[in-house]
């Protein structure tokens, strides 16, 4: 009876918890060795292999296509307040390749680059950045001022980022952007985008790698009404986990080691009492991009 | 006698107008000294000078086409859109096509600073490329004006009436 009774309650512990789990929205991809990730409760913990073994996997998925569309997810995971404390701090994917680089990105990025061209790092690296750039601007090859559009410069004109890229054919593509895109948006709108830019840049490099870089909190003050942490870090969650699951797409977390326990931008590394950065918080990104010399 | 104090004094009136025709031209500064000055203006934030390669892959310009130079932007650039271009061309270089990519630059800047940065793009509005000579200069700063005016004190080395400025104003 007593055995009876135990084997009952084990049975009942692991159908409540596959049940509690299932409720809680989560889903993961394990991609055969090359990524480990852990599942407690409703809380998702996703590191590259570098942070869990020493060398590569024995078994190397040789057949997985290289140049996968990235398909539009049907279902958003949604990232609670909660989730956020615990997170991994600087998981980073294996040092990437930094000769012939492009990276794309916003007004934060934009100081990024010129924190690399001032201490002479990613040399290699293009950077393709503007104050307020979006993933929609990104996605229109339009130049049309009346209708709002804008590009980078490079080399003394407005281009583009597809244009770009496909002269510069870079081996790695960086992207950082989704801060101007998310009140207009929202978080999916955001994240369709994003998938869509990652298919058109795909489209030019077949087989560049595709670097998601975590879009950037706010200082907690500054929040507004859609443009608040909460949906940034669901844009990252989501990005983060559509990267677990294609090859040649990797996500990098730059925003773990920036932020505060209330799930914003650390003051400290706050330029300007809303969202842009300090030369130390740059020196945290160009460490987990692994450009530090 | 008489002959030798008339030559002396024909001499003399020679030199005399020769000294006249020197003229009281003053030379024109240094970019790098213009530069230190424009950093003196009120709210210009810190200034960092662009490096080659920044400046290569930003304007496409070849570097070899200027004879001086000096690229600078704002420290915080994500914060500050302020700029202090000042070129002064070799011989043979292109002055439209570097008008044309320092506009394109102008106008680059206010666009992205229209909808979200109105102290920014103000610094811009009404701003515009500026040649005098060989020289062609672009400050986007909050006193633009006054920016241009120390700067054509500086490269019009004291002779005003013999300058030729061009302007090419962004709509």
């Amino acid at each position: 009876m007593k055995i009876l009774l135990g084997i009952t309650i084990v049975i009942a512990v692991i159908v409540f918890g596959m049940v509690g789990a299932k409720i809680g929205y989560y889903e993961y991809t394990h991609r055969d060795g090359y990524a480990a990730v852990t599942v407690s409760s409703n809380k998702i913990t996703a590191v590259h292999p570098t942070e869990y073994q020493t060398k590569p996997p024995e078994s190397t998925p040789t057949d997985a296509p290289k140049s996968l569309t990235v398909e539009i997810p049907d279902r958003f995971v949604i990232y609670s307040a909660e989730d956020s404390k615990g997170s991994p701090q600087g998981s980073t994917v294996e040092k990437p390749d930094l000769s012939k680089s492009a990276f794309i990105g916003d007004s934060v990025s934009l100081g990024f680059s010129r924190y690399c061209a001032k201490n002479g790092l990613m040399k290699d690296t293009v950077f393709l950045t503007a104050g307020s750039y979006s993933i929609d601007h990104a996605l229109s090859s339009s130049t049309a001022k009346d209708k709002g559009y804008q590009h980078p410069m490079y080399k003394g004109k407005e281009t583009p980022v597809i244009n770009a890229v496909a002269e510069i054919k870079p081996k790695n593509v960086y992207i950082c952007l989704g801060i101007n895109d998310i009140a207009g948006s929202g978080v999916e709108g955001t994240v369709k985008n994003y998938c869509k830019l990652i298919n058109a840049i795909r489209k030019e490099l077949p087989d560049a790698n595709i670097y998601i870089v975590s879009t950037t909190f706010l200082v907690e003050s500054a929040q507004k009404t859609n443009l608040n942490n909460l949906n940034l870090a669901n844009v990252n969650h989501n990005m983060k986990l559509l990267c677990l699951k294609y090859d040649n797409l990797d996500y990098i977390d730059v925003m773990s080691s920036l932020q505060d326990e209330k799930f914003a931008l650390k003051s400290e590394y706050c330029s300007d009492e809303y969202i842009h950065q300090t030369d130390s918080a740059y020196a945290v990104w160009a460490k987990t991009l692994g450009a530090s010399k | 006698m008489k002959k030798i104090i008339s030559a002396i004094i024909c001499i003399t009136i020679c030199i005399c107008c020769f000294a006249s025709c020197s003229g009281t031209k003053t030379a024109v500064q240094p970019l790098s000294e213009v530069y230190a000055g424009l950093e003196g203006i009120e709210n210009m934030p810190e200034m960092e000078i662009m490096p080659d390669s920044l400046i290569e892959t930003l304007f496409g310009f070849n570097l070899a086409d200027f004879e001086e130079y000096v690229f600078a932007e704002a420290a915080d650039p994500s914060v500050y859109a302020d700029a202090i271009i000042l070129i002064k061309l070799a011989d043979g270089a292109d002055l439209n096509a570097t008008c044309e990519t320092l506009d394109g630059y102008l106008r680059s800047v206010a666009d992205n600073t229209q909808s979200y940065s109105p102290e920014n793009y103000a610094k811009t509005n009404g701003n515009a490329v500026c040649v005098i000579g060989d020289y062609v200069y672009l400050v986007i700063t909050s006193e633009y004006q006054q920016a241009r005016q120390l700067v054509d004190n500086a490269l019009h080395g004291g002779n005003i009436d013999s300058a030729v400025q061009t302007l090419v104003n962004p709509e």
